[in-house]
C-alpha cells in the first residue's frame, strides 16, 4: 500500500518527522518497505504562455514555438502535436531541472531551442507522454510550478498484512498514527448540495443475495462533465500507483485510497432499466469487463445488473457496456459492501485481482459505504460539476452487528508477560477507535472497520503492538530436561556425515524437486511422486532416488573441470502412495565417486576410483559404525552397468546398492566420466547398529604369522577361500587378510594367484611351531582339495 | 679350540658377512631361513649337540645361544636398513618445501553446518528435535494452523500440490501440528527441514528451501519467553553484540504475531547495502500460538499457552558466510563448497 505523506497530513496533524513516522509505523506493524521522495529533482519550472507555433519544414511532428515566461519570449522546439497558441503550459527554461536532466540550450532540426515545453510524464506527474500539460487559462505566465501544485511529496510503501484491510487506506494509517499518539483524526468534508429531486425516484435497488451483498448504496448525479482530472488529482492518483483515466474514475479511486472503500461509477444512461439488481450469475453467463476481456461466470459470482443485463462483477470490475466515458452525463455511483469470501472466490475463479477485490476480499467496512459515496459525490460536484439528486438509496438487508469482546486485563498481561494497567489498555483501544465499556470485566466493541477483532487474544495483540513489543521484557528461562532427547536417526546421521567428511567426502545438499525428463528417460517417472502444478519441467518430480538430484550436480561440476569428485548426501527420497494417505518418505545416504582416488602428488601416479574404492569406502564406514561385514551380491539396478550392479548386504540384510553407472544412464545425464554410485537406506543402517558396544579382551599371547600363496581358477571368489581358511583352522586363525592378487607372468591363463596372511593365536597360551605348521599344512591340503589350489613357493 | 667351536665361529663370520651384504628383504629372509630356520644351520648343530664331548656341551650350547641372539639382532637391524623408507628417512635429501602426501579434504555443506549449530543452540535451551514428512496433508499445513481454504493468508504462499489435499509443506509448522496431535503438553521442540514454495528461483528465492521452526507449549509461556529465546539464540549464533527487535505482524496461527529482525552483523547496525541501510535484517516470524491452533490439536487453550517461531536456515547461512545468492547453496558447485 502506497501512502502519500501529504494526503496523510490532511487526515491527521502530527508533528513527527518522516523518519519518526516511518519508525513508528514499522514498529507497530505497518512495515515501511520503501520511502520515495517525489519532486525533489524538479527545479525552476514555470508556467508560460504559448505565443506562436510554427511548423518546422521537413518534420511532421516538430514545431518551433515562442513562449512567454512572464518576462520575455523564448524560442523552443516542441515535439508534441497538441501544442497550440494561447495555451498556458509548463515550461523548463535553460538551467532548470526535471527528473533525469538539467535543461541546456539545444539545436534541434536546425533550430535553436532554449528549454522545453513539458508533458506530465516528463515531470512524473502521470504516464501521459504524448501530450504537453495544459494548465488552466487563469494561471499567470511566470508562476513558479510549486505555486501551481504541491508536487513535492513523500510516498511510503507499506506492507499491510492480510488481517488489516482498514490499513489499505490513508484513513486507516491516520488512525494508526492517532493510536500511536500522533494526533486526532480529521474526518473529510462531505457537506453536499443536493437538488430537490430524490434519488429514490431515479433508482431502485434490489438485493437478491443478501449474504453476498449485505449493503448497497447508490447516489445519482446528473449533468456531470467528464474530462481529464485536474493536475493535482492526476498526480496523487499516479503517485499512489494508479493510472489517471478521467475525473470521475480518478475520484472514485482517490476516495478508495483515502477511505479504503472501493466505489464504482456507472454511466446511468446506459442502464436499460433504472434499477440495480444484485444477483448471482447464472452458470456460464458471459460478461465483458471494462478491460475488454470476456469472462465466463459461474453461479458463485455476484453480478450487479440493471435487471436486464450485467453491469459489473460485484466488487471486482465494472462492465464495458456501462463504462463512464466523455459522453457520459448522468452517473450512478455505487458504494456497497460485499462478502469477503464471495469476492475472494469470484476473483480466484476469474484469475482477476483488482484494487477493489483486494479490499473487499480482506473485508471492507459496511458502515463506511454511505460516507464514501457522499465523499465521492462531494468531489465530483466540485471537479466535474453536475447536480446531486437528493438522498442516498441505501439497501442494507444484513446490518453489521459488532462483536462485544469481554476481556480480562490479567489474561492479557499473563499472555504477554507484562503489567499493563487496565486504564492504559482502554486508552490504547480508544486510540484505535475501539470503544470500551467498564464493568466487572471490560467490554470492547468491535469497530465495523476491524473484521479481525473478535476475541480477547486479538485485543492482546492490539494492546501489545501499540504498547510496543520493544517494551515487553524478555525472559530467559533455564534450559531443562523437558524432552531434549535426540533420535537415533539424527545421531547416526551425524556420525555418518562426520565420518564421510573426514574421509574426504564433500557433502552436498541438492534440490528434492528433480527434472521430469531425466526421470522419464531413466524409466522412473511411473514410479515417482509428481507435482500437480510445477514451476517447470525441471522441477516437477519429487526425487524417487538420490541419483536423480545428484546427476545434475555431477554434470555441473565436471563441466567446470572438477573431475575428481567424492560427493555424498544424506537426504530423503519419496515413493508413490502405498495405499497410505501420504507418499512414502525414506532417508537415504548417497555416495558418488568420479576421477581419481586422491589428489595429485608428485611422488606417485594417481589412481582412478573403481568399484574396490567405493566398496572400501563403505567397508570403512560400516566398520566405523560397528556394523557387520559388507557383502555384495550381483543384482540388477536401473542405473548400473549389468555386470557392475550389486546389492549391499550386512548380516544378510540388504541395506542398499552400489555399482558403476551404465553408459546409457551417463549419456542420459550428459556425463562423460565414469561414475561409481551407492545409495544406502539410513533407517536400515540405524536398525543394524548394535545398541550397545561390549569390548573384547585383548589377546595376551603373541600370534604366529604365516603366509600362504595359491594359484586357483579365475572364477573362484576370494571370500570363499578366505572363509575356508578360517573354517579349517580349528579356530586358530584370527585375522585372515589378502595381501596379494596377481595375474600374468608365471600364472597360467584363466588362473590367478592369491596370497593370504594368517594370524594364528590362542587366547590362553602361545602356539608351538608344530601346532602352527600342522594347521597351516592342513589348510593348504583343504584348499588343494576343495578349490584345486596349487601352492606357490 | 675344538673343532665344533671353530665350526661355529666360521658359521658366525660367514653369516654376518651374508647379512651385511644382503641387498634386499627377500635375500635377507632367505639368509634367515638358512641360518636360523627350523631346519637351518644352527638348528643342525643343536640337533647334534648330543654327539659331542659332554664337557664341551655347555660351552657350545651357550655359544649357540649367543650366536642365535646376535644374528637375530643383526638381521633385524639389516631389515631396517634395507627398508627404503627407512633409508630415505635418514639419508636422502628432503626438500621441506615440497607438498606432503595428502588425501582429499572433506567438507560439510554450509547449510548443514548451520542446521547443526542451530540444533546445538536450541538443545542447550532444552528443545528436542522433531521431524515430519515433506509431503503432508493440507490439514497439517493449513487448516490446523487456522488457515482455511478461503483465508486470504493462503495467498501468502503459493503451494505445490501432489494431489487434492496433499501438498509439499510450505513451512515446517506441520511438524508442530503432528507433535501436538501425538503428545500432551508440555512440548518444546524445534523442527528443521525442507520447505517448498512456488517461487521462481532468483538470488533470494528457491522453490525448495530450508527452515527451522520452534514451539514451546506449557502452562505459563509468555511473549516475554519468546523474546528471551530468540535473543538468546541470536547472541549464540552471531555474538553477544547482536540486537534483536520484534515488529507486529500477522500469521493466522499466532496471536499476537511478530516478525523479528537482527541488527545487521555486516555493518554493526550502522546501515549498509545488505541491510538496505536500515541497520536491521529481517529474519523471520514468531508469535503466541493462536487458541484456534490449540483447539485443532486437542489442547485446551484455557490451560496452556505457547509460542512458536520460524527461521530461514538458508537466510541465516547466507548472513553467516555473506553469501549473496541463495542458489549457491543448492547448486553444489564444489568450488563453492570447498570454501567451507
Amino acid at each position: 500500500m502506497k501512502i502519500s505523506v501529504n494526503l496523510l497530513r490532511k487526515l491527521i496533524d502530527f508533528d513527527w518527522s518522516v523518519e519518526q513516522l516511518v519508525e513508528k509505523l514499522t514498529m507497530s506493524g505497518s512495515e515501511v518497505e520503501t520511502i520515495e521522495h517525489k519532486g525533489n529533482d524538479i527545479q525552476g519550472i514555470l508556467a508560460a504562455k504559448v505565443i506562436e507555433v510554427k511548423k518546422i519544414e521537413g518534420s511532421d511532428k516538430l514545431t518551433y514555438c515562442s513562449v512567454f515566461d512572464g518576462k520575455e519570449n523564448i524560442n523552443v522546439v516542441c515535439g508534441t502535436p497538441n501544442v497550440a497558441k494561447d495555451q498556458i503550459v509548463l515550461f523548463a527554461p535553460v538551467g532548470s531541472k526535471i527528473p533525469g536532466m538539467t535543461l541546456k540550450k539545444a539545436g534541434i532540426a536546425g533550430k535553436e531551442s532554449f528549454g522545453m515545453i513539458l508533458s506530465e510524464a516528463e515531470l512524473q506527474l502521470s504516464d501521459n507522454e504524448d501530450e504537453i500539460a495544459v494548465l488552466q487559462a487563469d494561471i499567470k505566465p511566470g508562476t513558479e510550478f510549486n505555486r501551481i501544485i504541491d508536487y513535492k511529496d513523500i510516498i511510503l510503501e507499506l506492507e499491510i498484512t492480510p488481517n488489516r484491510p482498514d490499513c489499505l487506506s490513508h484513513m486507516g494509517i491516520a488512525r494508526e498514527v492517532q493510536a500511536l499518539g500522533g494526533g486526532k483524526l480529521k474526518i473529510p468534508d462531505i457537506n453536499l448540495e443536493e437538488i430537490d429531486r430524490p434519488a429514490s425516484e431515479a433508482i431502485k435497488i434490489i438485493i437478491d443475495d443478501p449474504d453476498g451483498c449485505p449493503r448497497y448504496t447508490g447516489r445519482v448525479i446528473q449533468n456531470v462533465k467528464v474530462a481529464p482530472s485536474p493536475l493535482w488529482l492526476k498526480m496523487v492518483v499516479y503517485y499512489l500507483g494508479m493510472r489517471p483515466i478521467n475525473n470521475i474514475v480518478d475520484i472514485t479511486n482517490y476516495v478508495m485510497l483515502e477511505l479504503g472503500h472501493p466505489l464504482h461509477a456507472f454511466d446511468f444512461d446506459l442502464f436499460k432499466k433504472p434499477e440495480v439488481l444484485v444477483r448471482n450469475a447464472s452458470e456460464g453467463e458471459k460478461f465483458v469487463t471494462l478491460d475488454e476481456v470476456e469472462h465466463t461466470l459461474n453461479g458463485n459470482h455476484l453480478l450487479i445488473t440493471d435487471s436486464v443485463t450485467g453491469v459489473a462483477i460485484a466488487g471486482i470490475m465494472g462492465g464495458e457496456l456501462s463504462e463512464v466515458s466523455e459522453r457520459t452525463a448522468n452517473i450512478l455511483l455505487e458504494s456497497a459492501y460485499f462478502d469477503p469470501v464471495t469476492i475472494r472466490r469470484g476473483s480466484k475463479a476469474l484469475g482477476l485481482t483488482t484494487e477493489s477485490s483486494r479490499r473487499f476480499e480482506r473485508g471492507a467496512d459496511p458502515q463506511m459505504a454511505p460516507f464514501a459515496n457522499d465523499r465521492a459525490c462531494k468531489l465530483i460536484s466540485e471537479i466535474a460539476g453536475g447536480e446531486i439528486l437528493k438522498g442516498i438509496v441505501d439497501t442494507y438487508p444484513k446490518p453489521f452487528a459488532p462483536v462485544e469482546i469481554e476481556f480480562k486485563p490479567e489474561n492479557i498481561n499473563f499472555l504477554l508477560g507484562t503489567e499493563i494497567s487496565p486504564d492504559l489498555m482502554c486508552r490504547i483501544l480508544s486510540g484505535l477507535d475501539v470503544k470500551t465499556k467498564n464493568g466487572n470485566r471490560i467490554t470492547a466493541v468491535q469497530p465495523s472497520f476491524r473484521p479481525d477483532l473478535t476475541r480477547e487474544v486479538d485485543l492482546s495483540e492490539e494492546i501489545a503492538r501499540i504498547y510496543g513489543y520493544d517494551n515487553i521484557l524478555p525472559v530467559f528461562r533455564p534450559g531443562g530436561a523437558l524432552g531434549a532427547e535426540e533420535t537415533e536417526l539424527l545421531r547416526v546421521t551425524r556420525q555418518v556425515k562426520s565420518y564421510l567428511t573426514g574421509a574426504g567426502g564433500t557433502e552436498i545438499f541438492s534440490l528434492t524437486l528433480v527434472d521430469s525428463n531425466l526421470t522419464k528417460r531413466l524409466g522412473r517417472l511411473e514410479s515417482s511422486v509428481t507435482v500437480m502444478n510445477p514451476l517447470s519441467e525441471e522441477m516437477a518430480v519429487v526425487r524417487p532416488s538420490m541419483l536423480l538430484s545428484m546427476l545434475p550436480v555431477i554434470r555441473r561440476n565436471i563441466n567446470f573441470k572438477e573431475k575428481d569428485l567424492f560427493l555424498y548426501e544424506v537426504g530423503d527420497i519419496y515413493l508413490p502412495f502405498d495405499n497410505e494417505e501420504l507418499p512414502v518418505q525414506k532417508n537415504r545416504l548417497a555416495i558418488a565417486l568420479t576421477g581419481s582416488e586422491s589428489p595429485v602428488f608428485w611422488g606417485n601416479s594417481q589412481r582412478k576410483s573403481d568399484l574396490y574404492t567405493i566398496k572400501g569406502l563403505l567397508e570403512n564406514l560400516t566398520d566405523h559404525l560397528k556394523l557387520g561385514q559388507i557383502e555384495l551380491r550381483p543384482e540388477a539396478h536401473f542405473m548400473f552397468e549389468q555386470s557392475r550392479s550389486f546389492e549391499v548386504y550386512i548380516d544378510g540384510n540388504s541395506i542398499g546398492y552400489l555399482g558403476l553407472l551404465s553408459d546409457e544412464c551417463l549419456s542420459t545425464a550428459d556425463i562423460k566420466e565414469n561414475v561409481l554410485f551407492a545409495e544406502l537406506d539410513m533407517d536400515k543402517i540405524v536398525d543394524l547398529i548394535p545398541k550397545s558396544l561390549v569390548t573384547k579382551e585383548l589377546d595376551r599371547f603373541p600370534s604366529a604369522d604365516r603366509d600362504i600363496a595359491i594359484v586357483i581358477n579365475e572364477d573362484i571368489k576370494a571370500e570363499d577361500i578366505r572363509s575356508e581358511i578360517i573354517n579349517s583352522s580349528n579356530g586358530l586363525a584370527g585375522d585372515v587378510w589378502i595381501f596379494d592378487l596377481y595375474r600374468g607372468k608365471n600364472i597360467p591363463e584363466n588362473k590367478k594367484s592369491l596370497a593370504f596372511s594368517i594370524k594364528y593365536r590362542l587366547p590362553d597360551r602361545t602356539l608351538t611351531d608344530d601346532e602352527v605348521d600342522n594347521v597351516h599344512e592342513r589348510i593348504a591340503e583343504v584348499l588343494k582339495k576343495k578349490f584345486g589350489a596349487e601352492l606357490r613357493s | 679350540m675344538s673343532e665344533i667351536l671353530e665350526q661355529l665361529k666360521q658359521l658366525e663370520e660367514e653369516s654376518k658377512k651374508a647379512i651385511e651384504t644382503a641387498p634386499d628383504e627377500s635375500t635377507l629372509s632367505k639368509i634367515k631361513v638358512v641360518y636360523l630356520g627350523r631346519k637351518g644351520k644352527l638348528a643342525e648343530i643343536s640337533k647334534n649337540l648330543g654327539n659331542i664331548d659332554p664337557e664341551l656341551r655347555p660351552k657350545v650350547g651357550a655359544e649357540l645361544n649367543r650366536i642365535r641372539k646376535d644374528l637375530n639382532q643383526q638381521i633385524g637391524d639389516q631389515f631396517q636398513l634395507i627398508d627404503s623408507a627407512s633409508a630415505t628417512l635418514r639419508k636422502d635429501t628432503f626438500d621441506y618445501t615440497l607438498p606432503g602426501k595428502r588425501s582429499f579434504v572433506g567438507r560439510s555443506h554450509p547449510l548443514m553446518q548451520t542446521v547443526d549449530r542451530i540444533i546445538q543452540i536450541f538443545r542447550g535451551m532444552g528443545f528436542s528435535v522433531a521431524s515430519g514428512p515433506d509431503i503432508d496433508t493440507d490439514f497439517n499445513n493449513f487448516d490446523a494452523l487456522n488457515t482455511p481454504e478461503d483465508h486470504p493468508a493462503r495467498d501468502l504462499s503459493d503451494t505445490f500440490y501432489i494431489k487434492k489435499g496433499i501438498l509439499l509443506r510450505t513451512h515446517t509448522s506441520t511438524v508442530q501440528i503432528r507433535t501436538m496431535r501425538a503428545k500432551k503438553p508440555p512440548v518444546r521442540i524445534i523442527s528443521p527441514g525442507r520447505c517448498y514454495r512456488s517461487d521462481t528461483p532468483d538470488a533470494s528465492h528457491s522453490p525448495v528451501f530450508y527452515q527451522c521452526e520452534g514451539l514451546f507449549v506449557d502452562e505459563h509461556v509468555t511473549f516475554g519467553d519468546l523474546k528471551g529465546v530468540i535473543i538468546q539464540f541470536a547472541r549464540e549464533m552471531f555474538g553477544s553484540e547482536i540486537k534483536v527487535r520484534f515488529r507486529p505482524h500477522f500469521f493466522p496461527f499466532t496471536e499476537p504475531s511478530a516478525e523479528y529482525d537482527f541488527s545487521c552483523m555486516i555493518c554493526g547496525g550502522k546501515g549498509c547495502r545488505v541491510c538496505k541501510h536500515s541497520g536491521w535484517l529481517e529474519i523471520s516470524g514468531a508469535g503466541m500460538v493462536d487458541p484456534k491452533v490449540f483447539k485443532a490439536v486437542g489442547y485446551d487453550p484455557d490451560k496452556v499457552t505457547g509460542y512458536a517461531f520460524g527461521m530461514g536456515v538458508d537466510r541465516i547461512t547466507m548472513l553467516r558466510y555473506r553469501i549473496g545468492d541463495i542458489r549457491l547453496l543448492y547448486e553444489n558447485d564444489v568450488r563453492f563448497l570447498r570454501q567451507f
